[in-house]
């Protein structure tokens, strides 16, 4: 299938009457960075979901390329609470075969004090540092992001901020993001749509050159307005 | 196979940070016995029928309890979304299964023992010669009531009324695993006698393979539409 890790064509959503997402179509390319806007409640966490394959769209096509290997963070941290750090860690490590060691998982997220710590004793930043340490450590071509730097203190953002820019560098995995904070990532988008009750719209592409951070922040905020 | 040790590991790691469940169950069966024992005790009943209300009375104690303690195994999965990591990435989610029902089924195995060694020790019954026999149908009736409880919590674990609906759901599908246990254990208490191609070892034998190739085919399915 081509250059593209999805396809997404004609996808709808919805709960018994109420449709939640219409219509949507994208292609998520190999290696892109690829960003979502959107108002809150229009849709946006339950289309990364479809995405990452934990909910069924009611009508549509979501087509997968068979090299496909998806690493999925949304708003719930996804760890055992009653497990410490380094158990977390030693768990996902073993049964998903990751290859990077624990110790140099907590020493790149500065996780190494709170190592045996359980999770209900980490501070929300910490462990949402935890699930991003997780998150990228697993063998992905596709991450797909939901609001990753909501709780993260300074130090964090800059961890995350980090291990996205090796991850552009390499090229080879592609990027979803959902964020409300388009100026943290504008550097690394290749592309930005904006989520609305009509469907998916490209209000930006790096390959059209012109547009600036400011200028994709008004339309942005006018998309919203309307 | 490796996978599956990770995952035995992970579950018994849960249960020893947080053994509230697993002390719950143990401490019900604890009290429930003994006032069991107690009542057993007071109405001066036929002591030749002492042996037959053992078996009932850590049956019933055994559901009851066994049920509570299997209706939380998923908590930890799903409190903060962990299971969907297998979902994603689309693993095997057979294996979760069978180290649940591995790790539920020595939790059970723990609370049957106490309910079983406390009725005989406070109702003076002894079946110390019966001991090997009586452990293998309690392994057996622990296995297939862990396996089927294990699928069945699936179904349920976002109900807000799990702790009710489980036992409700369970109840008639687990009588066949404990009238042949009782069986067997009458027969061969009272009657001394045990055979393995006895109709109910048969019938407890083809239960517990049916729930778990059930538990391996369907425990995915349920957790994808439940979640």
């Amino acid at each position: 299938m081509n250059n593209h890790l999805l396809e997404i064509r004609g996808l709808d959503y919805q709960i018994g009457n109420k449709k939640i997402l219409t219509n949507l179509n994208l292609d998520l390319s190999k290696g892109k960075f690829q960003i979502i806007l959107g108002a809150n409640g229009v849709g946006k966490s339950t289309f990364l979901k479809i995405l990452a394959g934990l909910l069924s769209c009611s009508t549509g096509k979501v087509i997968a390329d068979k090299d496909l290997l998806t690493s999925y963070l949304g708003h719930d941290s996804q760890l055992y609470l009653d497990l410490t750090v380094r158990q977390n860690l030693e768990f996902i490590r073993g049964f998903f075969s990751i290859p990077s060691e624990v110790d140099d998982l907590l020493r790149r997220w500065d996780l190494l004090v709170q190592a045996d710590l359980t999770i209900e004793k980490l501070s929300q930043g910490q462990a949402k540092r935890l699930s991003l340490a997780i998150h990228f450590a697993m063998p992905a071509n596709l991450f797909l992001l939901d609001e990753p730097s909501s709780n993260l203190d300074h130090l964090g953002k800059d961890l995350l901020m980090k291990e996205l820019f090796q991850l552009k560098q390499r090229k080879q995995a592609s990027v979803l993001l959902i964020t409300h904070e388009l100026s943290d990532y504008f550097e690394f988008a290749d592309r930005i749509y904006y989520l609305g009750s009509s469907g998916l719209d490209l209000i930006y592409d790096k390959s059209d050159l012109g547009f600036s951070l400011s200028a994709i922040n008004q339309r942005y905020l006018e998309l919203l307005k309307s | 196979m490796k996978q599956l040790q990770f995952l035995i590991t992970k579950d018994l790691r849960l249960l020893a940070s947080n053994p509230k469940d697993l002390i719950l169950h143990l401490l019900l069966s604890f009290m429930l016995t003994v006032l069991i024992a107690f009542g057993i005790n007071s109405y001066l009943l036929d002591r030749k029928i002492y042996p037959e209300l053992v078996l009932i009375f850590t049956t019933i104690v055994f559901i009851i309890t066994g049920s509570i303690f299997i209706s939380k195994s998923l908590a930890a999965e799903s409190e903060q979304g962990a299971i969907n990591h297998f979902i994603v990435r689309k693993a095997d989610l057979s294996l979760l299964y069978l180290s649940k029902v591995i790790v539920n089924c020595c939790g059970l195995a723990l609370g049957l023992g106490i309910s079983f060694v406390i009725l005989s020790v406070l109702l003076s019954v002894s079946l110390v010669k019966f001991l090997p026999t009586l452990i293998l149908i309690g392994l057996l009736v622990s296995i297939s009531y862990s396996a089927l409880a294990t699928l069945l919590s699936a179904l349920t674990c976002n109900s807000k009324y799990q702790s009710l609906l489980l036992p409700l759901i369970l109840l008639p599908l687990v009588f066949p695993i404990f009238f042949a246990g009782m069986e067997l254990s009458f027969n061969l208490i009272l009657n001394q006698e045990f055979s393995w191609l006895d109709s109910w070892f048969t019938l407890l034998c083809f239960l517990n393979v049916l729930y778990v190739v059930l538990g391996i085919n369907l425990y995915g399915y349920s957790l994808k539409n439940s979640s």
